[in-house]
């Protein structure tokens, strides 16, 4: 071997392949372009002008006039009521399905667990005119309740997802257990598996919950005339060309949604350090 | 193999004993029926049953004035090699391809970069990937209409910046549908790849074997990390093209409609144009699509996992 080709050869150890500059760029420019976007959206949200374009000081006059638009706040009102619905019946029936595919073997299980499952990998908007054409068939109206029945239908199998996850620790003689103690089946649901995995079922509503909350393509179908949630709102306001307002509103959209997510994963460590 | 008829992937961070544990599942009982019956219930007749209407109308005729005639047909289906729809399939298939690329190119170095950092820094650098996962897709979507619209910051800097004159109208337009699937799909793509390439580093032998063999860092690169990360590349690929295949918000929202993906085509089928039957007949094929993407990409992650233990 020649002592050049014995130069050329980088120092073993040295895992990095990239010069110091170009990973700085890399890492650099792929950040900016993830939240630049997301930053001035929120940063002119405090803008004292109408016009979006240049920065004419800080105000929060934007946020207190919100509640002037009574056409918002229905969205509001609406948006709440949709995810508040959804949440509930979601949850509850993804916790009790979570259990019972950790708990209990039965044929065709496996088949079960893929047709809950699908919901997630298709297009939601395959899922969404479905769903119209199911209300039109059975002259169900659109409005809230067909919007909170949609959401439900694709929050179920992440609720259900999440649960089996925060169960596939739990030890199942615990069960055992309090049921040769004399427990009966309501008890040993109600004192002993959903304590244990409460932190898991939490982490399943707050996922459910911000993805119901900023849903466009299933309320875009289903909603029926009048009954805009926020989103779906936005979207009608952002064709009219931008104002503060909708920066405000969308700011407060992408905080609820992100403090909801950030919550979720704070359980699932609790839940996940709570096990150890 | 036992474990796979259970229908889930075992957790791999998950000690054995657990998985043990595991194996041991009751029998059915009333208390199973209670517990899964209302959720079973539930998806059958607001999943299932929609879904199933919809393979059923997608044989009807369309009615006179819009609206379903039930009447046997297979023209829907016929419908489907039309040059119309067929361009609507290709224009989605070429948008999804040169989406993922893009994101492929985009995200290989930057994994990469994520990979070779101090392990401290990397948690941190990868925590700054996830939150624009969990940030709400239309928000950041709205993001970037207010940042490229004509009166929006981007036209003022550059205007005021004299490199342009005139505003350019670049939402709207095919580039804005790009950007903002790009922009939607990026950290799907940077998630697999990182940690294909973290595992790839955790074992140097093979660069080490490649470099004493005199192969210079280029075509290491080539011969050995890039074939050692193909399982990342390829899960990467899929969760980008998948979604992008029939994303419906994006194109509407950041190309006002003017450009039209299979979803939107759907869509509109069921919202403008009133021809329900063949909106059905699109979706179920669709679903079909999805489905048979979404088996090849398991059958991809299970080979990645043979390969590795």
């Amino acid at each position: 071997m020649s002592t050049t080709e014995l130069q050329h050869r980088p120092v073993r150890s040295d895992r990095r392949r990239l010069t110091s500059a170009s990973r700085v760029v890399t890492l650099a420019s792929v950040y900016a372009f993830l939240y630049i976007p997301i930053i001035i959206l929120i940063l002119f949200s405090f803008n004292n002008s109408r016009l979006n374009a240049t920065w004419m000081g800080f105000t929060t006059s934007w946020y207190g006039t919100l509640p002037d638009h009574p056409s918002m706040l229905n969205a509001a009102e609406i948006s709440i009521a949709v995810t508040l619905g959804q949440t509930v019946i979601s949850t509850v029936l993804g916790t009790m399905g979570g259990i019972a595919l950790h708990r209990y073997k039965f044929p065709g299980k496996r088949m079960f667990v893929y047709f809950l499952y699908i919901p997630i990998v298709i297009p939601e908007v395959v899922l969404a005119v479905a769903l119209l054409l199911f209300f039109n068939q059975v002259s169900f109206p659109l409005g809230v309740v067909a919007m909170m029945v949609g959401h439900t239908t694709f929050t179920i199998p992440f609720v259900v997802l999440v649960v089996r996850a925060a169960m596939s620790g739990f030890d199942n003689s615990l069960e055992e257990a309090a049921r040769d103690l004399g427990a009966t089946e309501w008890q040993t649901l109600w004192k002993v598996t959903i304590p244990i995995i409460l932190p898991g079922i939490i982490v399943g509503a707050l996922l459910s919950f911000s993805q119901s909350f900023d849903d466009f393509t299933t309320s875009f179908f289903v909603d029926g005339m009048g009954n805009d949630p926020l989103p779906v709102y936005i979207y009608g306001l952002m064709r009219h060309g931008v104002s503060p307002v909708v920066n405000a509103l969308a700011a407060i959209i992408l905080a609820v949604t992100l403090v909801f997510a950030l919550l979720g994963e704070r359980m699932q460590r609790v839940g996940k350090l709570a096990r150890r | 193999m036992e474990l796979r008829s259970y229908g889930d992937v075992p957790d791999v961070n998950q000690p054995r004993r657990s998985i043990m544990r595991r194996l041991k599942l009751r029998r059915a009982n009333w208390m199973m029926w209670m517990l899964l019956i209302p959720v079973a219930g539930w998806m059958i007749v607001f999943f299932a049953f929609p879904q199933l209407l919809m393979l059923f109308i997608s044989f009807m005729s369309q009615g006179e004035y819009g609206g379903i005639a039930y009447q046997f047909t297979l023209d829907n289906y016929i419908q489907m090699f039309s040059p119309v729809f067929l361009n609507v399939i290709w224009t989605s298939v070429e948008f999804s391809f040169i989406v993922t690329v893009l994101c492929l190119v985009v995200a290989y170095p930057f994994a990469y970069a994520i990979a070779t950092a101090s392990p401290r820094r990397r948690l941190f650098l990868l925590f700054l990937v996830i939150i624009p996962f969990w940030t709400s897709q239309l928000i950041r979507t709205f993001a970037l209409m207010f940042l490229i619209n004509t009166s929006g910051l981007l036209n003022t800097v550059l205007l005021q910046l004299h490199v342009i004159t005139q505003p350019l109208n670049l939402l709207y337009t095919p580039f804005a549908v790009y950007l903002g699937q790009f922009y939607a799909m990026l950290p799907y793509m940077i998630l697999p790849l990182y940690a294909s390439i973290q595992t790839h580093l955790e074992r140097p032998e093979f660069l080490e074997a490649a470099q004493d063999l005199g192969a210079n860092p280029a075509k290491a690169f080539w011969k050995v990390t890039l074939p050692l990360t193909t399982s990342g590349i390829a899960v990467g690929s899929m969760l980008v093209f998948i979604p992008t295949l029939a994303t419906f918000f994006i194109p509407l929202l950041m190309g006002g409609g003017k450009m039209e993906m299979v979803g939107n085509f759907i869509g509109n089928q069921f919202l403008s144009s009133d021809n329900w039957p063949f909106g059905a007949s699109a979706s179920v094929g669709v679903i079909a699509i999805t489905l048979v993407l979404i088996a090849l990409m398991f059958r991809f992650m299970k080979n990645a996992f043979l390969e590795e233990s």
